[in-house]
């Protein structure tokens, strides 16, 4: 009997079956329209010229291009997404690196528990963790207490031009390298633990086992965290927003905020943002690219 | 020589220090907005701050008339609809993509995985022109079909280990006995990735819950929860500390409350295999 169905339905091996378009198309039309019509749709908009405030300028050309190459602003914001990328990234990927290596096999009871409080900070709402902060630093608030207690004056984080970036790194670290600690901590949960104890009847200390065991083998994975982390790293808006709205003046003023700032809230030149969002695109695509084919490759040679 | 990474051996004063450490760096900042959600206006402006006050809801009861009710209305509507369409469209997708092997599937998997990672400010300026052009800015509609373009890519990703992690022989003992592909999703691949799915679905909802950069750039009015919270504290005058700490407590709820569920896949979420 089986067999008769088989020759009727084809293979009963699932993997074999043509695409059921049934349950393929509806999510897939979808995403492929809003896709293409948004990455067409920006590349467009940003050879255009529209400009709420002027209705009746049109037309296409580069000149959104090149006045990108001569915006001071523009650059400044480049700048510093460039240096909170850098400093974002790093940062919490050093310190949860550092603090999963050092919580890695201490506490095997306490460990699921410890987690949850790890993973806290990452899954609260930017913008709730952007007030928090901005409660914690204000002017009369408890981090000028804990520093008045030491003998220092008071500060204002957040709008001293020299502190805020600083200030505001400060927040997205707290947010997320404790989720990164937690990331690196099942990786090298997943290291086989007779590695491990192999190393240590050789008489390795804990360091030496980290620096010559632990870390290689879990270097593909961390890969993967710093890529998400990165991904991460390039939504400024909420955070920064919330926080110091890009001032002082524009020292915290990522592209985000710039392109949101131009193209949808005060200036209305709707073209001129999306030729930013274009220059982000490429950006994204370019480390998205880079990083993918490093991945694969790790994985093939593994 | 086990001693250092002994699996049994209790800890030592200098781990349980730098435990403390860590969890409270973590906690701090948290338990104080909670505390200082519990202090009247007066007391939040104390210097030395205070540790010590007589607390009071009165912030919770202020907050209830300037904004609560409909923030939390429009995020519940907004996030309970995004997340069951994205159930309906993104499960059987998802399945397909773990079950099936058809040509380009590694390549649809990378575009998923574009889209997930694709920054807002990339797309935000066609949405705007879009639902502009169409007169839907400010609707529960735009905001919904532009969630879904975020949380199916994420729901999908993430579901289809849930599918994956299903014995293959159930669904073709179900197969030879003659049932549908339909059939055999909805009864059978469903119910037992349910669990998984389960979990998912929460993260999908947390996500749009805390969303705050679309639901800014798409509407005004429909301020869904984290603007309302947001408008608080860009207040012109002094930032009323009670009431916003107060908002960001009640903000925060969700994602506390659904947070071991979330745990399971944050580790998914973030590491490619």
């Amino acid at each position: 009997m089986a067999s008769v169905v088989l020759i009727f339905r084809g293979s009963p091996d699932l993997r074999l079956r043509r695409i059921y378009y049934p349950f393929f198309l509806p999510a897939f039309l979808l995403l492929l329209f809003f896709s293409v019509y948004s990455l067409l749709g920006v590349i467009v908009l940003s050879f255009d010229q529209i400009d709420l405030r002027r209705p009746d300028v049109r037309g296409f050309s580069a000149l959104n291009y090149l006045r990108l190459m001569r915006d001071g602003r523009f650059w400044n914001a480049i700048k510093v997404s460039f240096l909170w990328l850098l400093a974002t990234t790093s940062g919490s990927m050093s310190i949860g690196l550092a603090i999963a290596l050092f919580l890695f096999r201490r506490f095997p009871v306490a460990e699921p528990l410890v987690s949850v409080f790890l993973v806290l900070p990452a899954t609260l709402s930017r913008v709730g963790v952007a007030l928090i902060w901005k409660l914690i630093y204000r002017t009369f608030g408890i981090l000028n207490y804990f520093l008045s207690l030491l003998g220092l004056e008071l500060v204002s984080f957040l709008t001293e031009p020299k502190l805020a970036f600083i200030s505001v790194t400060i927040v997205d670290i707290w947010q997320w390298s404790f989720l990164v600690s937690f990331l690196c901590l099942s990786l090298l949960n997943s290291i086989p633990p007779n590695y491990i104890e192999e190393a240590m009847v050789e008489g390795a200390s804990r360091w030496e086992v980290h620096r010559f065991i632990s870390l290689p083998m879990i270097s593909r994975g961390l890969l993967s965290v710093f890529f998400m982390k990165l991904v991460e790293s390039l939504r400024t808006f909420d955070l920064v927003y919330n926080l110091t709205q890009g001032g002082p003046g524009i020292t915290t003023e990522t592209l985000d905020l710039y392109a949101f700032y131009q193209g949808v809230t005060i200036g209305g030149e709707i073209s001129y943002a999306a030729s930013m969002s274009v220059v982000m695109l490429i950006f994204t695509l370019v480390v998205l690219t880079i990083l993918w084919r490093y991945l694969w490759r790790k994985k093939e040679e593994e | 020589m086990t001693r250092v990474f002994s699996r049994r051996t209790g800890a030592t004063p200098f781990s349980l220090v730098g435990l403390l450490l860590i969890l409270s760096v973590v906690l701090f900042p948290i338990f104080w907005v909670v505390l200082t959600s519990f202090q009247r206006e007066v007391d939040t402006i104390q210097w030395p701050p205070r540790l010590l006050f007589t607390p009071t809801l009165i912030n919770y009861r202020k907050i209830l008339a300037i904004g609560l009710v409909s923030g939390l209305k429009n995020s519940l509507v907004v996030a309970c609809i995004t997340t069951a369409i994205t159930f309906l469209l993104g499960s059987p997708f998802a399945y397909l993509i773990a079950r099936h092997s058809f040509r380009y599937r590694e390549n649809i998997r990378f575009w998923i995985l574009t889209l997930r990672v694709m920054p807002p400010i990339v797309v935000i300026v066609p949405f705007i022109f879009l639902w502009f052009k169409l007169g839907l800015l400010d609707t529960y509609l735009a905001l919904v079909v532009t969630y879904l373009t975020f949380s199916l890519p994420l729901f999908v990703w993430l579901s289809v280990e849930c599918f994956r992690s299903i014995p293959e022989e159930v669904e073709e003992a179900a197969f030879l006995e003659g049932c549908s592909l339909g059939r055999v999703f909805v009864n059978i691949s469903i119910p037992l990735a349910l669990p998984g799915l389960i979990s998912v679905l929460f993260f999908t909802f947390i996500f749009i819950w805390n969303e705050f950069f679309f639901a800014f750039a798409l509407t005004s009015q429909l301020q869904t929860l984290p603007l309302v919270v947001a408008a608080q504290a860009q207040s012109v005058y002094a930032v009323p500390w009670g009431t916003t700490s107060a908002f960001t407590v009640i903000l925060s709820i969700p994602p506390v409350v659904l947070l071991s569920s979330l745990v399971r896949f944050l580790a998914k979420y973030f590491i490619i295999s």
